[in-house]
């Protein structure tokens, strides 16, 4: 029984070298003595290439399905940041044009309040009045020396006098009723700042006192603000 | 058997993992809906406001402006219109000329129309202190005149504003006043 197990001398002398040569000793020996004791059958080897080849195809398919993991879940954490990024940005976009909007009215609404209590635009009146009223002269006369004037030192000049009240905006006043065809003029520019394109109208309705017949008419205020 | 258990546990990293992701992105999309919606609220309110000044202003200054043919503002012809109806001789301009309740309810129509137009639906009415629409029979013509429009102005989803110049009711005397009120839709 021992005998058996035992390798003869030869065999013990090469164990012996191999364990002594290799880094790896008892694997080297286990192996080098299957090799010497018996030789394995083609039959045997084939079995053992089929059984690594499989385990060398399942350790390969672990492999690219963690590759695959790893590539999806960069791929989903991009679509994340691109969806989030997309939407911060839609987000403030929207909230940037709702406040440069909402100056934009706020400077328009001044601007309106202001026009009708402008001392040398106001209606002459003796007592407080809740409507706005401009006096028709007064506005054919800034139309003349502010809105129109082709003198480019004057129009200079009147554009920094008045561009603390009404900053970089764009004033007109229009007659609407009554509509009188004989009428001259039916458009008054009383100031015009802008060179902005993107520009908010409003229009605000007034009274226009016309000395000239001691009569009101309707008229409305277009103010641009940028 | 650990090995099992090691699969367990990974997979169940993994569940939590992807839980924590969908509630990212579901506290995300929230929070833009909140600030979407929280923005779309903000320029309507300047909207409305400047309606409403709008609205206001116009009944003020319509009610200053005088009426040509009558020489005399039209809050004054409303006044002379509820107050005389029944003269057949209150026309403005001398004989030929309209009665007073025409001249001021053409005198609303044509100053709406010019300042308003196409740009959105309008109606202006008059209305007595008890909130009925202004209406008169004027012996001249014969006609009934009724402050408000022939038409329904609105559409059913559209948003109606309401405006009266409340600051200046037009007195018929003791107690009795008219308003004019402006009816814009959206």
């Amino acid at each position: 029984m021992r005998s058996s197990i035992n390798p003869p001398r030869e065999a013990r002398s090469s164990l012996l070298l191999a364990s002594q040569t290799s880094p790896d000793g008892a694997w080297s020996l286990r192996s080098r003595v299957r090799q010497d004791t018996a030789e394995p059958s083609p039959c045997l080897k084939r079995q053992r290439y089929r059984r690594q080849l499989a385990k060398f195809a399942v350790a390969s398919k672990n492999g690219q399905l963690q590759s695959l993991e790893t590539i999806g879940i960069v791929i989903i954490l991009l679509l994340v940041l691109l969806l989030g990024g997309f939407l911060f940005i839609n987000a403030t976009k929207g909230d940037a044009a709702n406040t440069v909007r909402r100056y934009q009215v706020q400077r328009a609404e001044a601007i309106v309040a202001t026009i009708s209590d402008l001392p040398e635009l106001r209606c002459p009146s003796y007592g407080a009045s809740t409507t706005p009223c401009l006096d028709l002269l007064a506005v054919g006369i800034f139309d003349k020396w502010v809105g129109n004037t082709q003198s480019a030192e004057l129009k200079e000049g009147m554009r920094l006098s008045y561009h603390g009240v009404f900053g970089d905006s764009f004033v007109q006043v229009q007659k609407l009723y009554p509509d009188d065809a004989s009428d001259p003029q039916a458009s008054y520019i009383l100031y015009n700042a802008t060179n902005a394109e993107n520009v908010f109208g409003q229009d605000v309705p007034v009274a226009l006192y016309d000395a000239q017949t001691n009569t009101y008419k309707l008229g409305v205020g277009h103010v641009e603000t940028q | 058997m650990s090995r099992r258990n090691d699969g367990r546990l990974r997979a169940q990293t993994e569940i939590m993992g992807l839980a924590f992701v969908v509630v990212i992105i579901v506290v995300a999309l929230l929070f833009y809906l909140t600030l979407t919606a929280s923005n779309s609220t903000r320029p309507a309110s300047s909207i409305v406001r400047m309606r409403a000044a709008y609205g206001t202003q116009m009944l003020s200054a319509m009610l200053e402006t005088t009426i040509p043919e009558c020489k005399y503002p039209l809050a004054q012809a409303l006044q002379t219109c509820a107050k005389n109806a029944n003269n057949p001789h209150l026309t403005c301009g001398g004989a030929g000329g309209p009665h007073v309740c025409q001249a001021a309810h053409d005198a609303i129509d044509e100053m709406l129309t010019a300042a308003i137009g196409d740009r959105m639906a309008y109606a202006g009415y008059v209305r007595n202190s008890d909130g009925t629409v202004f209406s008169v029979y004027a012996v001249a013509d014969g006609d009934e005149f009724s402050f408000e429009p022939d038409d329904s102005i609105c559409d059913d989803g559209d948003d109606k504003e309401v405006y009266a110049a409340p600051r200046q009711p037009i007195s018929l005397g003791a107690g009795p006043t008219l308003d004019l009120e402006l009816v814009l839709c959206s």
